[in-house]
């Protein structure tokens, strides 16, 4: 009897490592930018599909973990001027803790009201962020230094090595993620998905799970929001706006929900698309947004799904 | 084992259950009857925790559990099986059968731990797959089971639980009449010391397996008795069995009026 839930996730991820590298082999200054904004926006991306694709909690304010982890980098690092191997978990702490008191509320409602008060939430930190003085209002906060790993003989103010580092970060909360989905914890989490009054009449305490995963997603974010405020050296409310959480959504559902993989590759293809299109176009988000209609129009399942489908075609061609 | 006092509870201007008192001793087997809107259903939610009443107090295994939850109560001991079969579709049966254990036995505590850790609720899968007669299904999906087989795991579900209550909600809804055999005997051979309380509209189905019957009409309860008491008591036969029986017992199945899968 197999208990565990079939997928081949792994190889999907190895397989898009493998692209990410040989990329980085060849990429210009430039490129090593995209890839780390790439790398990046997947551990976001991984991070919400935790929420959306393995329990069912569809969040419309995940940018305010985003954000609050970007911010707390920012702040600890040149307010406090605490050392930056502190001011990394230091964040991530922060924006568990805020999706802790969010998710406190949070995780008692479902479908349609489970979005409102994510998406004020939210809305609420950004309009925080915008008006308040000691967090630099609508400028933000610049000058944020990056990790030192000098005493590696890292430099990361090098765009190839702090390319290579987030990407290597990316691995790992992959790797975390998707011992997560499959621990005892992680099948409850989709049972949740599938059938939550029944997981309540075996006695599941649905709250502990939704919020523990609820802070697990937030703490991820909040290392994404970090890494991405030691990539621009600089911090602004625009990374707390509802729009950041709707395109962390869109990358989610284009890449495949519940796949942790496909919104690593969704995250690639909207960095991606989003720049060689916007130089073509200024109407590049109406291209987007025609993927994102065609995606969900074909079955939800994204580009993992998509590619399964041709993996799948093909086995039985060879047959 | 369950001792319920007063219970009342209105929906708007509609008394669904009035007044009712049960005393449900451990390993009983009792069945809910009653025609259609008596209440039973409801009944069967305030037991199990889906809805609070209005007044009156549960109390299970010698603990007040008026105010607590479904999920609550289930930890407790409480286990039930839903009226529309309500499994995890996609999976295999065993996945089914794994994740409610997960639950019961707390390994879901386990963040971490590969899936793979928690081997030994493979076997207990098995073996509670075979006695709800589901052992050569263990790797199908339950989406591609037969109606009645995934009404066999619906039962398994709550019984993964290991509950000291079982509450069955119409467990033979639906099914042919094989099925049906299969589902009374299944019940029947449960452990002696669960106690069972069962609604059903099948009137040889109740029989069968009850030794106590209940019998609600417009939300209060009409008739308590051991079932050859119900069987032969002249209110209930006049109000609801009386034209169903002849000289050799029970003629029809059903109740006038009800069609069996129609009540919610």
């Amino acid at each position: 009897m197999k208990i565990t839930l079939p997928n081949n996730r792994d190889m999907a991820a190895l397989f898009l490592m493998l692209i990410a590298m040989s990329f980085w082999f060849f990429a210009d200054v430039f490129g090593h930018e995209l890839l780390a904004q790439i790398a990046i926006l997947a551990i976001l991306a991984m991070s919400l599909d935790l929420l959306v694709g393995y329990t069912g909690m569809v969040s419309l304010g995940h940018a305010a973990f985003f954000g609050a982890g970007a911010y707390a980098t920012a702040g600890f690092a040149t307010m406090v001027d605490m050392p930056m191997w502190a001011v990394i978990p230091m964040s991530m702490i922060c924006a568990s803790g805020l999706a802790f008191c969010i998710g406190i509320f949070a995780v008692r409602l479902v479908g349609v009201f489970f979005i409102m008060i994510t998406l004020a939430a939210g809305e609420m930190l950004h309009a925080f962020a915008f008006r308040s003085r000691s967090f630099g209002g609508d400028d933000g906060l610049s000058g944020v230094p990056r990790l030192n790993l000098e005493t590696l003989n890292i430099n990361l103010l090098d765009p190839t090595q702090f390319s290579l580092f987030t990407l290597v970060v990316a691995g790992l909360v992959y790797l975390l993620n998707r011992s997560l989905v499959e621990s005892p914890a992680g099948r409850v989490l989709q049972g949740i998905q599938l059938n939550e009054p029944r997981m309540r009449a075996l006695g599941c305490r649905l709250m502990h799970y939704k919020l523990a995963v609820f802070v697990i997603a937030g703490g991820l974010a909040g290392l994404a929001g970090s890494l991405t405020a030691q990539h621009n050296h600089f911090v602004s409310p625009e990374l707390l706006t509802w729009t950041t959480s709707g395109e962390v959504l869109i990358i989610v559902i284009v890449g495949g929900i519940g796949s942790l993989v496909g919104p690593a590759a969704g995250a690639a293809v909207f960095v991606i698309l989003s720049h060689y299109l916007s130089g073509i176009t200024e109407y590049w988000m109406l291209f987007m947004g025609l993927f994102f209609i065609v995606v969900v129009l074909s079955g939800n399942e994204g580009i993992y799904g998509f590619l399964r489908h041709i993996k799948r075609t093909l086995e039985n061609v060879k047959r | 084992m369950l001792n319920v006092k007063n219970l009342n509870k209105s929906f708007g201007a509609l008394h669904a259950v009035r007044d009712v008192s049960l005393n449900i001793s451990g390993g009983a087997r009792h069945a809910l009857i009653g025609p259609n809107g008596a209440g039973k259903t409801t009944l069967f939610d305030l037991l199990s925790g889906e809805v609070f009443p209005d007044s009156g107090t549960i109390e299970f295994a010698g603990q007040d559990c008026t105010g607590d939850t479904s999920d609550i109560r289930a930890r407790a001991g409480i286990g039930r099986s839903f009226q529309q079969n309500s499994l995890f579709g996609g999976w295999t049966v065993g996945q089914n059968i794994v994740t409610a254990l997960l639950i019961s036995q707390n390994y879901g505590q386990q963040w971490l731990a590969p899936l793979s850790s928690a081997f030994e609720l493979e076997a207990q899968a098995k073996d509670l797959a075979e006695i709800i007669g589901l052992g050569e299904y263990i790797d199908v999906l339950v989406d591609q089971l037969a109606y009645g087989l995934q009404r066999q795991l619906e039962l398994g579900l709550a019984l993964a639980t290991n509950p000291k209550l079982l509450l069955l909600d119409e467990p033979t809804a639906g099914m042919s009449p094989s099925e049906t055999n299969f589902m009374v005997s299944l019940i029947n051979s449960l452990p002696a010391a669960l106690t069972v309380v069962i609604v059903e509209h099948d009137m040889d189905v109740v029989f069968k397996i009850a030794d106590e019957i209940t019998v609600l009409d417009a939300g209060s309860i009409l008739f308590k008795g051991s079932s050859n008491e119900v069987r032969q008591s002249s209110i209930v036969q006049a109000r609801y069995l009386g034209p169903y029986f002849d000289d050799d017992g029970i003629t029809s199945r059903s109740f006038p009026g009800d069609a069996r899968t129609s009540e919610s």
